[in-house]
C-alpha cells in the first residue's frame, strides 16, 4: 500500500499557513491587516509565516500605499494553488484509507 | 498527522473559507423589524395617498398631474394651479416619507446585525462585512440616483416596480458574500416589481406590491431565517 501521508505537504502543516491559504484561495486578494484580523494572530507571527509561503511560491505579495501607509497585498500563485489542492486531495486520501 | 489531526484540518479550512468570504452574522430580526417599519410606513402613505385623494376630488379625482390637467381642459376651464400643487404637495410627502423609511429600516437592520454580531464574537467591521457594504452602497446608490432622475422627469409609474427591481438586484449580488437565502428574497422582490410594473393604477397598487415586497417578503424572510439560524444560537 503506498504511504497516505506521501502527498502531504510540509509547507501546509502549520496551522497558520494552512488558514492564509484557505483564505486566498477564496478571495483574490486580501491584506495583511485583514489576513491578521480574520486568522486573530500577532504581526510578527503572521510576517514569518507569510514569508515561508512566499518563499515557496506559493504567495504573490504586492506592496502598496494608501495615503502614506503601506498597504501590502497578498494573493496565492498558481503553484500555491496546486500545491494546496494536492494537499486536500492528500488529506482526503488519508482520511479515506483510515476508515 | 493522525486521522482526527487531517480531519481537523479540513474542518478548519472549510471554516475560514466560509467565514473570510461569507458576513454570516446578518440577523433575521433585522428582516422583520425593516417589514414592520416598512409597513407602517406603505399605511401612512395610504393615508396621505386617500387625504390628497379627497382634495383634488374637486378637480377630476385624479392624483395625477397629468389626468389633473387633462381633466380640467376636458371641463373647459383653466388648469388651476392647485392641480399641479396638489400633486406636488403629495410627491414630496411620500418622497420625505420613504427616506424616513428607509433610515428607520437600515437602523434597525444595523442595530439585530450589531447585537448577533457581537453575541458570537464577530466583527461588524471586518474584511468581509466591508466587501458585503460596499456591494450594497453601490447597487442602491446608483439605483436611488436612477429612482430621483424618475421623479425628477415624472416618470412616477416607473418608481414603486423600480424600487423592488433594484432592491432586488442588489440583494442577489450581496447574497455572494452572507447566507445564501438572501438570494431568494432577491428573487421575490424582482418578481413582485416586474409584476406590479404590468399592474399598476397611479399610485394605489403599487403601494399594495410595495408593502407586500418590503414588509410581507422581510417579516415572512426574517423570521425563517431567525428560525434556520438564530433560534440555537449555539448550534451556529
Amino acid at each position: 500500500m503506498e504511504n497516505p501521508i506521501l502527498h502531504l505537504n510540509k509547507i501546509f502543516e502549520s496551522r497558520i499557513r494552512l488558514g492564509v491559504m484557505s483564505i486566498l484561495m477564496v478571495n483574490e486578494e486580501v491584506n495583511f491587516n485583514d489576513l491578521k484580523q480574520m486568522l486573530e494572530l500577532t504581526d510578527g507571527n503572521l510576517a514569518s509565516h507569510l514569508n515561508t509561503l512566499e518563499e515557496s511560491g506559493y504567495l504573490k505579495v504586492h506592496k502598496g500605499f494608501i495615503g502614506r501607509k503601506t498597504n501590502t497585498t497578498y494573493a496565492v500563485t498558481k503553484a500555491g494553488e496546486k500545491a494546496f489542492k494536492n494537499h486536500l486531495a492528500a488529506l482526503e486520501a488519508m482520511i479515506k484509507s483510515v476508515k | 498527522m493522525t486521522e482526527e489531526q487531517s480531519i481537523q484540518a479540513l474542518h478548519d479550512i472549510k471554516r475560514i473559507m466560509e467565514k473570510s468570504t461569507r458576513f454570516l452574522s446578518l440577523s433575521g430580526l433585522s428582516g422583520v423589524a425593516a417589514g414592520i417599519i416598512a409597513l407602517a410606513g406603505a399605511y401612512v402613505a395610504h393615508l396621505r395617498i386617500d387625504h390628497y385623494r379627497a382634495l383634488v376630488q374637486p378637480y377630476g379625482g385624479d392624483v395625477d398631474y397629468d389626468a389633473a390637467v387633462q381633466h380640467a381642459r376636458t371641463a373647459g376651464r383653466a388648469v388651476l394651479s392647485a392641480d399641479a400643487d396638489i400633486w406636488n404637495q403629495l410627491r414630496l410627502e411620500l418622497l420625505i416619507l420613504a427616506g424616513v423609511i428607509v433610515i428607520l429600516a437600515f437602523g434597525a437592520g444595523f442595530y439585530f446585525t450589531w447585537r448577533k454580531a457581537n453575541r458570537e464574537g464577530a466583527s461588524l467591521w471586518d474584511a468581509t462585512s466591508r466587501k458585503m457594504a460596499m456591494n450594497m452602497i453601490v447597487t442602491l446608490g446608483s439605483s436611488g440616483l436612477f429612482l430621483l432622475g424618475c421623479i425628477y422627469h415624472h416618470y412616477d409609474v416607473t418608481i414603486g416596480p423600480a424600487c423592488l427591481v433594484f432592491y432586488g438586484l442588489a440583494l442577489i449580488n450581496v447574497s455572494k458574500y452572507t447566507v445564501r437565502d438572501v438570494r431568494y428574497l432577491g428573487l421575490t422582490e424582482i418578481a413582485l416589481g416586474l409584476i406590479n410594473l404590468f399592474f399598476f393604477d397611479i399610485v394605489g397598487y403599487s403601494l399594495i406590491f410595495w408593502a407586500l415586497g418590503f414588509g410581507v417578503c422581510h417579516i415572512i424572510y426574517g423570521l425563517l431565517m431567525w428560525w434556520k439560524y438564530e433560534r440555537h444560537p449555539a448550534e451556529g
